[in-house]
């Protein structure tokens, strides 16, 4: 277990050199932290995990990520929550949820759609969420998914 | 309707109908009496006319009667033989004349100048001889005509013989001698002929109108009564003489029917005709009087007397009728009466009846309104659990949402080591045990959920058995120290008064399933101090009610204030190994068992406010529970 907490943490002070393929992870679980980043980094992509939202918004730089890959529901503070305050600090990242509800699926969308609404009215714009990914997926579908978002 | 209204009513109606019934009986009674009065009125009247009608015609058939007689004498006193004194020739002329009024005359008669007996009509030889040459120049029949040349009628006459006689008598007179005096002449004998009375009386009964029952009476002009229908006992006697008055005041018996009689005979023998109605014998009687005119000469007075039969039958009738109406009446008001009776007895107990099937009615009213009221309550508490419901129903999805939640967490975890493993064959050992450890917390996560479903359903079942809680305890205590030595902590595990036995009953798989998770948890919170376990029984007064008290106590962080309310629902007191569902299931095994769990952070030992840790209490009944499920 420790030197799979070693290998989530290993590019967490590598940053700037690659913009267009560092991802931030953030999931309470710690075994799907651990999947994601070694599902997402054997295909090439930089990975950024925390566990703990608070603390991955600390340590959040604006510019440095092209996506942020947010698990809706957390302790603390909930994944929709954690996306609105990386918003104020970058107006550019792209932005997937991870969620295991089915039901829940709709209400982030109306969530984020309010959110961009009252987001256009202030002058900034923001693109539709087309980004949801349902727990459990398999590894390469997440990177495939991950992928179309970037080129987007 | 009251009772008295109904009352006064019947009242009225019942007097109405008597007074319909009396107004009907008073005007058929008249009625009645007027119709009898006019039918008497008719029938008298018919009696009266009649029995003048008799009296007029009677007296003018004895009339013309007595005038043929007289005229058969005349023509006898006129005839050759007897003014010739040819006695031979006389017989024969004599006893032709009695021959043809044989019905009516005795006998003719033929007497000489000097009032002696030449003939005498019918007669043998031997009576003849007796009478021939007899002296009757005393009788009034000789003397009148002799004197008076004319004809002669005499009233009643006792006859040698003792037998009553009318005698009519002519004298024969010669003429020759005295022509210049017309009428006048030598008389030379007189012709007489006799009438019986009997004879008289049943010529004038023949007269009378077979059908008309009535009575005749023949007086003379000086009241000698000559013949009385049905007696002759008062021939010869006067009318106001002592023997016909005594008979008369024996059938007249009010003094107004004598003086009408008396009134009437006196006109009568003034020559006068009339007629009166006297009661007799308490009947009425018309009598009518006629005088008998020969030769313009009133001569006899004849009365006809009918009762009024007709009228006192019809009256007697009536009378019939007006009881039998006042019967009918009465008996029709009777029953009119009985039947109003009836029908408003009848009303009253259809009345009762009414008043009686008003109030099971209304009762029937009341207990379909209560029925109503129940109603209505037991729709509300059904809205009540419907909602309840509701509620509940929300809450399971809520409920099957989370849990599939949870459920894919580990999920992807096992699939996603399942892929990496390939690729990291060098991790191989570290992905299998998080495979393992992944697929137990899915195991026991399916596991919570089943026992919520059967808690949620109340279909938890409880195998009750007598076992030592020391020794549950015991084991489980054993368990987790075998775990913390594992994790390398510091935590000390303690079972204090361990060695006591404490029999309860109960389900021993869940009461251990109970206290594990209670372990469990204390485990999980706490990293450094003790954990200490206790179990011992709580005397109660009543002895059933002996239970045992479990308590869990830790050192460790110390629960959440925010969530203790709710510490015992479904995902509430969730940690990152647990599944959220533990404390419910706890809680729902005690409470399965009749017992109660509650927790509570000890108190402050450092004096700065900072928990020391939390304590999870439960106790159970030491004998069999009475409930066996719960929720």
């Amino acid at each position: 277990m420790s030197n799979m907490d070693n290998y989530n943490k290993n590019d967490n002070n590598n940053k700037k050199d690659d913009d267009n393929n560092r991802i931030l992870l953030v999931d309470d679980e710690v075994d799907i932290t651990m999947v994601y980043t070694m599902g997402l980094q054997d295909n090439g992509f930089k990975v950024d995990a925390f566990n703990d939202p608070l603390q991955a918004l600390s340590n959040f730089k604006s510019g440095i990520y092209s996506l942020v890959l947010i698990d809706y529901k957390m302790p603390k503070m909930n994944g929709f929550e954690l996306y609105q305050e990386i918003r104020k600090v970058d107006t550019k990242v792209k932005v997937c949820f991870i969620t295991a509800f089915d039901v829940y699926h709709g209400d982030i969308k109306k969530e984020f759609q309010d959110s961009s609404d009252s987001m256009r009215q202030e002058g900034k714009e923001d693109s539709d969420l087309k980004c949801i990914i349902q727990k459990p997926i398999d590894l390469d579908e997440l990177v495939k998914r991950i992928k179309e978002e970037l080129n987007s | 309707m009251k009772k008295w209204h109904t009352g006064k009513t019947n009242i009225i109606i019942l007097a109405s109908v008597a007074a319909v019934v009396l107004a009907v009986s008073i005007f058929s009674y008249q009625y009645s009496v007027f119709t009898s009065n006019r039918i008497v009125d008719i029938a008298s009247g018919e009696v009266r006319s009649n029995t003048r009608i008799e009296a007029h015609d009677i007296s003018q058939i004895l009339t013309n009667k007595l005038q043929t007689v007289g005229a058969l004498l005349q023509t006898l006193a006129d005839s050759p033989a007897i003014h010739n004194n040819e006695y031979k020739r006389a017989d024969t002329v004599i006893n032709t004349r009695q021959n043809s009024s044989t019905d009516f005359t005795d006998f003719y008669m033929w007497l000489n100048k000097d009032g002696k007996i030449n003939w005498i009509s019918n007669i043998n030889q031997s009576a003849y001889q007796k009478y021939k040459g007899a002296d009757l120049s005393y009788r009034p029949y000789f003397i009148i005509p002799k004197q008076t040349h004319t004809v002669y009628y005499s009233s009643l006459i006792e006859s040698n013989d003792k037998i009553p006689r009318l005698y009519i008598s002519y004298p024969v007179l010669n003429k020759t001698g005295t022509s210049n005096n017309q009428g006048r002449g030598i008389l030379t004998g007189v012709v007489v002929t006799s009438i019986r009375l009997g004879t008289l009386g049943n010529f004038l009964k023949d007269q009378l109108y077979p059908q008309f029952n009535s009575t005749i009476g023949l007086l003379d002009r000086k009241g000698t009564i000559l013949y009385t229908t049905g007696t002759q006992q008062y021939a010869g006697e006067n009318i106001f003489g002592n023997k016909f008055q005594s008979v008369l005041a024996s059938s007249l018996h009010s003094s107004d029917s004598k003086n009408l009689l008396d009134d009437l005979i006196r006109d009568s023998l003034q020559g006068n005709t009339g007629s009166k109605d006297i009661p007799i014998n308490e009947k009425v009687n018309t009598i009518a009087y006629q005088p008998v005119t020969v030769n313009g000469k009133d001569f006899l007075i004849l009365y006809i007397s009918a009762q009024h039969n007709v009228a006192s039958d019809v009256r007697a009738l009536i009378i019939q009728q007006q009881y039998f109406t006042i019967l009918m009446v009465t008996v029709i008001g009777g029953v009119a009466f009985i039947i109003a009776f009836l029908v408003f007895s009848w009303n009253k107990r259809l009345e009762t009846i009414v008043k009686v099937r008003t109030g099971e009615l209304k009762i029937a009213n009341d207990s379909l309104a209560e029925s109503n009221q129940q109603l209505a309550l037991s729709n509300k508490q059904l809205a009540l659990a419907n909602q309840q419901l509701k509620i509940h129903d929300k809450m399971q999805n809520e409920f099957i949402n989370i849990a599939s939640h949870e459920m894919k967490t580990p999920t992807q975890a096992i699939l996603g080591y399942s892929k990496l493993i390939q690729r990291h064959p060098e991790k191989r050992d570290e992905m299998i045990e998080a495979i393992s450890r992944n697929a137990s917390r899915l195991q026991r996560l399916t596991s919570d959920i089943l026992d919520v479903t059967r808690i949620e359903t109340g279909s938890l079942r409880l195998n009750l058995e007598k076992f030592d809680l020391n020794e549950v305890i015991s084991d489980i205590v054993n368990d987790y120290r075998n775990e913390i030595e594992r994790s390398d902590s510091d935590v000390k595990l303690i079972h204090q008064g361990g060695n006591e036995i404490i029999r309860i009953e109960g389900d021993k798989n869940r009461l251990t399933q109970v206290i594990s998770n209670l372990v469990g948890n204390a485990v999980k919170f706490t990293t450094q101090g003790s954990i200490t376990i206790k179990a011992e029984i709580e005397k109660e007064e009543e002895q059933d009610k002996d239970n045992a008290l479990v308590s869990i106590k830790d050192t460790g962080s110390g629960i959440d204030p925010e969530i203790m309310p709710r510490l015992f629902t479904k995902f509430v007191a969730k940690s990152n190994a647990g599944t959220g569902l533990g404390l419910f299931i706890s809680k729902s095994i005690i409470e399965a068992h009749g017992g109660k769990i509650w927790a509570l952070n000890n108190p402050s030992l450092d004096g700065n406010g900072r928990s020391m840790g939390a304590t999870f209490t439960f106790n159970i009944f030491l004998s069999k529970s009475r409930d066996k499920v719960t929720h």
